[in-house]
């Protein structure tokens, strides 16, 4: 009995250093950020590499703030993000919704089909949304970057296999009160899936606000740019002469907000990695 | 009429209504994008900048894409602004800079397939004749006959303006022109008792020199670059006599001993004398001459202008050497150009001559970048200056006077990047010591580069 408390105690710790270890390996390069955010330019192709600055250079944060308007960089993202984030799971649950409750002729096939839209891969898609933006007048607008991310087939996917969970019986007793489909979904359905809502929420969210490649078709001006669009900016021809330092202090502010998310919601995060197989 | 029949009907109806549609759409895109003429009405007051043809008072919104970084568009600011407050003060700017090269270049074919591009663009030497070739960009010859700027083509780097001519027609107006040397660690070399390369040096001398530079893993002697990279390794491939494909492109040179002992030369500096760093090293060291991991090192002009350098160590930069068939130098460049579709075109061709032959802004653009600008006569501000200009007493030598002399324009064909991906899938196979065999390498390349000529360029140059 001995013995195999102890072996599985040893299993345990072997466990728990192999978890450290990939624990380790998975937040170095963050690390490495943080840590390069504070170094000189020099400091930066110093080989072998450094870990720890000589000095504490604050004043990239400072010099990489003045160089460019990331407070606005910082707003746009903030905006695109709130509005697609909020705007995803108004018609993810809407279209979950049809999909999981309601009845009506080729329900499945339209639904394998929106499903079939994940898979044309963004390139292929890219010009004749990039002209349908243009004919709309919205080049150069953050619109042109919100109204595409409203939709998501995935989304749609990840409610719908959520609400088919939910007992039918609940809306039976609803419906017999008189309550419209409108009115199931908002007072019913909707309280429900409060988990869901959190879990795409946060993809969503991270999503959007770590975007890059529409944007950079879509935006032109500087004071439409969105964050990470910003951070290349200090991006040269020439790799020597990138001020990697100064994109890494840049790059520092631009991941908080993603962090105060994961650390608040990373339960919903890890649910829907499991509910959906899928991440992202 | 059943009603499946009635569904099959009005799909067909609505099939050939679509056909139609999309045939018109086609007709219409094939006559939009001719190379049209330009009119050039003078209708207004010209002045030293301006044709006189568009209403100084125009207003509306013209559109610039740069790739360059936050730190390096200050001094196309500076001139962009003074342009259009002086003489169209009501056409608002609209600058789209700060893009990275990679994505510059995906981005650019979007907004000029999808219909919207801007009024000025930035374009390089490598990509110039693809546009071209394809109706993107605006042949700027009968701008540049009827409003000449000063000292065209005389006064600009031959080169430069051949990189940017596609079937004999001018695409893009030249404005750097960056060249190739040799940059030493002197603390390196002052162990070996040794003269410094000079131009006379052949590419022997410079192996000689590098296996006494080298030591072990720790010190390589040589870094000249990887042939898997094509453009910046023409010039040794040229100094041994070979090439990459005939005139007329109806033939590959990858047979050639010539181009065959080129290779064979370059990959053996790093699987045979081991005086060169391998691969391994050099991707987890982007700057190994900066690390001091190298001793001497084939790079272009504008790292000698950089503040990494400075201190590390004592360098000097030298010629970079002679093959066989003579001394060949790199040369690259970048240029300014206008999409076939642009809006505005006849201001963007002022702004683009004023930018690059105004003697005032080519000081301000030579002295604020890294490479010489792309007129001759400015050649003075694109020299280092300050603390950089003792140290490299040389620097009009090696990357002016013989880059003029010896300078090789790259065949940037306009499929060159389809062909680039055949050229590096092979290539790499000598970078990566996958194979050490050059002419193995090369017949199969050559192979591959003939059926991409023929596929590419049988009934068309």
């Amino acid at each position: 009995m001995l013995k195999k408390s102890t072996s599985k105690r040893l299993v345990d710790y072997l466990s728990y250093i192999l978890l450290i270890l990939t624990g380790i390996v998975v937040i170095l390069p963050f690390v490495w950020m943080i840590l390069s955010s504070f170094k000189t330019a020099g400091e930066i192709w110093t080989f072998p590499p450094v870990f720890m600055p000589k000095k504490f250079q604050w004043s990239n944060y400072v010099e990489a703030w003045k160089a460019l308007p990331f407070d606005r960089f910082f707003i746009n993202s903030l905006l695109v993000t709130i509005f697609v984030t909020v705007g995803q799971l108004f018609t993810c649950s809407l279209g979950g919704y049809a999909f999981a409750r309601l009845r009506f002729p080729g329900k499945d096939k339209l639904f394998l089909m929106y499903l079939a839209t994940m898979m044309i891969p963004f390139p292929v898609l890219m010009i004749p949304l990039f002209i349908i933006m243009q004919s709309f007048g919205w080049i150069d607008t953050l619109k042109s970057i919100i109204v595409p991310g409203l939709f998501s087939a995935w989304g749609t996917f990840l409610m719908r296999q959520f609400m088919m969970g939910i007992p039918r019986t609940l809306e039976d007793a609803a419906k017999i009160d008189g309550c419209s489909y409108w009115r199931l979904y908002w007072k019913i359905i909707v309280p429900l899936c409060k988990p869901v809502f959190a879990t795409l929420g946060i993809f969503t969210f991270m999503g959007t606000w770590n975007q890059f490649f529409w944007p950079l078709i879509m935006i032109n001006t500087i004071s439409n740019k969105t964050l990470p669009l910003g951070l290349v900016m200090f991006q040269t021809r020439i790799a020597a002469e990138t001020p990697w330092h100064l994109i890494m202090a840049a790059s520092c502010a631009t991941v908080l907000p993603i962090i105060i998310l994961f650390i608040i919601g990373q339960k919903y995060y890890v649910k829907g990695i499991v509910t959906s197989g899928l991440k992202g | 009429m059943i009603r499946r029949d009635f569904l099959k009907r009005l799909g067909q109806l609505g099939l050939g209504a679509y056909g139609m549609s999309f045939l018109r759409f086609c007709e219409k895109a094939s006559k939009s994008i001719s190379n049209e003429i330009l009119p050039f009405d003078v209708k207004f007051p010209a002045t030293d900048w301006t044709m006189g043809i568009v209403d100084p008072q125009i207003s509306g919104t013209f559109k610039i894409m740069s790739w360059e970084s936050a730190f390096q568009f200050e001094k196309w600011n500076l001139i962009i602004n003074e342009f259009f407050r002086t003489y169209y003060p009501n056409i608002k700017v609209q600058l789209d800079w700060g893009i990275s090269f990679a994505n510059y270049n995906t981005k650019l074919p979007v907004l000029l397939a999808g219909g919207s591009p801007p009024d000025m663009i930035w374009m390089h030497d490598t990509r110039a004749k693809s546009f071209a070739a394809i109706d993107l960009l605006q042949e700027l010859d009968p701008f540049l006959e009827f409003f000449k700027p000063d000292g065209w083509p005389d006064e600009y780097y031959p080169t430069q303006v051949e990189s940017f001519k596609y079937s004999n027609k001018q695409y893009a107006f030249p404005y750097d022109y960056a060249t190739g040397g040799l940059y030493i660690n002197l603390d390196m070399y002052e162990k070996i008792d040794e003269e410094l390369p000079t131009e006379d040096w052949t590419f022997d001398d410079l192996l000689r020199v590098g296996k006494k530079l080298t030591k072990g893993d720790r010190q390589f002697g040589l870094n000249l670059g990887s042939e898997a990279s094509a453009g910046n390794q023409y010039w040794i491939l040229r100094s041994f006599g070979g090439d990459w494909f005939n005139e007329n492109l109806t033939e590959s040179k990858f047979n050639l001993p010539e181009t065959i002992e080129a290779y064979q030369w370059m990959t053996d500096l790093r699987w045979k004398h081991k005086v060169a760093p391998v691969p391994e090293i050099t991707q987890g060291r982007p700057q190994p001459f900066v690390d001091g991991v190298v001793a001497i090192n084939a790079d272009l002009g504008a790292p000698a202008f950089g503040d990494l350098l400075e201190d590390k160590f004592n360098w000097t930069i030298a010629p970079s050497p002679k093959g066989p068939k003579g001394r060949f130098q790199f040369i690259g460049g970048s240029a300014l150009s206008i999409p076939l579709k642009a809006t505005h075109k006849h201001i963007a061709y002022e702004l683009i001559r004023y930018i690059l032959s105004k003697p005032e802004n080519l000081e301000i653009i030579g002295k604020k970048g890294r490479m010489f600008v792309s007129r001759m006569s400015a050649y003075e501000y694109g020299l280092p200056q300050g603390r950089l200009a003792q140290k490299m007493k040389n620097y009009k030598k090696v990357f002016y006077d013989l880059a003029r002399r010896d300078g090789v324009v790259v065949p940037y064909i306009s499929k060159y990047q389809e062909w680039d991906d055949i050229y590096r899938r092979n290539m790499e196979m000598l970078y990566f010591g996958e194979e050490l065999s050059a002419k193995k390498v090369c017949l199969k390349l050559h192979d591959a580069t003939n059926r991409f000529l023929e596929r590419t360029y049988l009934k068309k140059v």
